[in-house]
């Protein structure tokens, strides 16, 4: 099959162009389009509706706290910004697009500016000289991004639905080939392949939206 | 030949031999099929690397979450044809946080600003534009205060207007403009309230325009410093 794409641009920083250019460019795929439960969700969102805000907690509330887990000394300033990201979330939700944006990728956004408020409060304090050494490594990369593009992948996979959830932590984690998964599972081979390329592509693009938010 | 089968990609990503001689081949000299790839590589990786579970937040977050949000006033008001029913757990919530604020939720008020305080909801870094000194910088943030919002800028280097400098909330596209005031040449602060009901979503942009004393309202097509709102 033909593939009629430009090359992928690889997690785009801080330019939201990239993902709508992405859209346009493959139009094989549909995965890059915000779904239009998603757009929804958004929409109600930037229109005021505070249910939108309590099924966003309910459905990405363990991804931002999850983040938020990795990224703080505690459990409880875990759980304070957390709480931060979602009032953030209510008082800046006119700056939401979405119809270009997602949701769960805006939070992310969110938690990481949150985490870097946190971490900035700290620095406020009297700085050690081992803390001044730490953080003014400009090069040095964010663990915050890191837990951000580990939990989303996370959050996908289980958001994939079966029988492609299963397929992708044998794929995954028991390094079965698809052939291995085929038998494992009795599903035929192509069908197998087909959930392993969607749910891929389903993945990286989730990547690669997240990273435009941050 | 033509590109890769994107299944084969797929399976290749995940660490799979290609079995095709032909397909390997034009792999090695395709640059989309070889991005692709990567990108479907880079995923297994992250994936794989992390093997991360999802962990719950307590219940406290989201009573904490509502808490704060009954203890404000109610939503902005925005423009948009949608039906704005009371929500369920504000209305529902409002009583309870209020014995909570009143109760002083220790929680809360070390991490978000509440009442009279204004909390910082956006900022926006202004930058130059051609025309404008060198050293001239600016930022913006808006505030928000129970109902109302105020938009505070500061700027550097900007001393010399041909009349006096004017700041102007606007769409990225320049399809909208509103004026929200003026600052003298050398005033390096100046606050201004935004009209209820104006939807930031559309004018997130803070334009600085140098104008001259000519009586004309307009823009005068001279921006200095101009930037976005982000969260």
């Amino acid at each position: 099959m033909l593939v009629e794409s430009a090359p992928p641009v690889w997690f785009p920083t801080m330019d939201g162009i990239h993902q709508e250019s992405r859209a346009h460019r493959r139009p094989c795929d549909t995965a890059v389009v915000i779904d239009s439960e998603l757009r929804a969700l958004g929409q109600r969102l930037v229109a005021g509706d505070e249910g939108a805000l309590e099924e966003m907690y309910r459905r990405w509330s363990p991804l931002v706290y999850s983040v938020a887990l990795r990224s703080l000394p505690s459990p409880t300033d875990a759980e304070d910004v957390t709480q931060a990201v979602f009032v953030s979330a209510w008082h800046s939700r006119t700056s939401f697009d979405p119809e270009a944006g997602n949701p769960p990728a805006w939070l992310m956004g969110i938690t990481r500016r949150r985490v870097a408020d946190f971490h900035r409060g700290k620095a406020r304090q009297p700085p050690t000289l081992a803390f001044a050494l730490e953080n003014h490594d400009v090069t040095s990369p964010d663990p915050t991004v890191d837990a951000i593009n580990e939990l989303t992948v996370a959050d996908e996979l289980n958001c994939l639905g079966e029988p492609a959830g299963a397929i992708m932590r044998l794929a995954f984690y028991s390094d079965l080939t698809h052939q291995q998964i085929s038998e494992r599972l009795g599903i035929p081979l192509g069908t197998v392949k087909s959930h392993i390329r969607r749910s891929l592509l389903k993945m990286r693009d989730r990547l690669e939206m997240t990273h435009g938010a941050l | 030949m033509a590109h890769c089968d994107p299944n084969v990609l797929a399976l290749a990503a995940l660490g799979e031999p290609i079995a095709d001689a032909a397909e390997r081949s034009h792999l090695a000299g395709c640059v989309e099929c070889s991005d692709e790839l990567e990108s479907l590589a880079t995923t297994v990786r992250v994936a794989r690397t992390g093997q991360a579970d999802l962990v719950l937040p307590p219940d406290t977050v989201w009573q904490g979450v509502q808490a704060t949000l009954a203890s404000e006033p109610a939503p902005l008001p925005i423009p948009l044809p949608l039906n704005r029913k009371r929500s369920r757990w504000l209305a529902a919530v409002s009583v309870a946080a209020g014995l909570l604020v009143i109760a002083g939720s220790v929680a809360i008020g070390r991490t978000l600003a509440q009442g009279p305080t204004p909390t910082t909801v956006a900022v926006a870094t202004l930058t130059t534009l051609p025309g404008a000194p060198n050293n001239a910088s600016g930022s913006a943030s808006l505030q928000q205060r129970g109902s109302s919002r105020t938009i505070e800028v500061d700027t550097v280097g900007l001393a010399d207007p041909q009349g006096f400098y004017e700041v102007w909330l606007m769409s990225p596209d320049d399809s909208g403009l509103v004026s929200l005031g003026t600052m003298s040449g050398g005033q390096t602060r100046a606050s201004f309230p935004v009209p209820d009901g104006l939807p930031l979503a559309i004018y997130s942009n803070v334009d600085i325009s140098d104008e001259p004393i000519d009586g004309n309202p307009a823009h005068s097509a001279v921006s200095l410093l101009r930037g976005q709102f982000t969260v």
